[in-house]
């Protein structure tokens, strides 16, 4: 599974939407996706590449294409 | 202090991995107010507040007087506020309440908390089985917590004021508990972790 598929996945997972819905998805633009949804979606993409983010960027993960971002930072390593 | 839990958080705060949840004292006028008037995305699904620190001052006053209302605040470990719950109307012989009245403008990880703490409260300490809730539709961020806390619809009315549906919540002790583990698996999980300054 490449990482946009496991990084698309724990937002299809943890928010029970289709990936259509993803590009330009937003912090609390859905309902799943509020305090509960956020810490949730935070620990399935740490569980999916194994990897603690920094508490600054679980506060800046503020949408679909941000978290592509933060993930891409040298600390993370992960790319798309 | 089962069935009256007023005196155990008058008396005490309750303090959590990055949160402090307290009832709201007089001197807490000048933000319970502001929370209500400086924050756009939120304060569009609430009544406005027009009165001032002093009529704020002595609400708050009644508020801490009273047996069947806990107005709560929250902070950080410094005491930095950063939000407001309401549990009102209690029943303690119904043990049913309303809740309401929040306002949580922390980050995700203290807002998690705090929903986590209040829930706690109002089941563990305070031993109810049913708490109330009403949320305007368009609120996603609010109806969503109301279901990730095992909130289920019971009812909605047309609100002409603000032109939008009112949805009417029902979470019971017996689906909150269905969620808990989930949720304070993750409160545990993000609880202990500091921001770098």
């Amino acid at each position: 599974m490449s990482n946009l598929e496991k990084y698309n996945e724990a937002f299809t997972t943890t928010f029970e939407i289709t990936e259509d819905k993803l590009p330009g998805l937003k912090y609390q633009d859905i309902q799943a996706w509020d305090s509960v949804g956020h810490m949730s979606l935070v620990a399935a993409l740490e569980d999916a590449f194994d990897i603690m983010f920094d508490t600054d960027d679980i506060i800046d993960f503020s949408s679909y294409e941000k978290g592509k971002e933060i993930l891409s930072k040298a600390e993370y390593g992960v790319g798309f | 202090m089962k069935k009256r839990g007023k005196e155990l958080i008058l008396t005490k705060d309750i303090i959590g991995n990055q949160v402090i949840l307290r009832s709201a004292r007089e001197d807490d006028a000048e933000f319970t107010l502001a929370i209500r008037q400086n924050n756009a995305n939120k304060t569009q699904y609430v009544h406005a507040l027009t009165g001032s620190i002093e009529d704020q001052r002595n609400w708050l006053s009644e508020q801490e007087k009273r047996e069947d209302s806990y107005f709560l605040v929250f902070s950080d470990l410094n005491g930095k506020l950063f939000g407001t719950y309401g549990i009102y109307n209690i029943d303690f012989q119904g043990k049913s309440a309303e809740l309401g009245r929040a306002m949580l403008i922390g980050n995700p990880i203290e807002n998690l908390e705090a929903i986590y703490l209040v829930h706690e409260l109002a089941y563990n300490e305070l031993a109810l089985k049913v708490l109330y809730t009403e949320v305007f539709e368009n609120n996603t961020s609010a109806v969503g917590v109301n279901k990730q806390v095992g909130g289920v619809v019971i009812g909605q009315d047309y609100n002409s004021e603000f032109k939008m549906n009112n949805l009417h919540f029902e979470i019971t002790k017996e689906n909150y508990d269905k969620k808990r583990d989930g949720i304070k698996k993750l409160v545990d999980r993000f609880g202990k972790r500091q921001r770098r300054n």
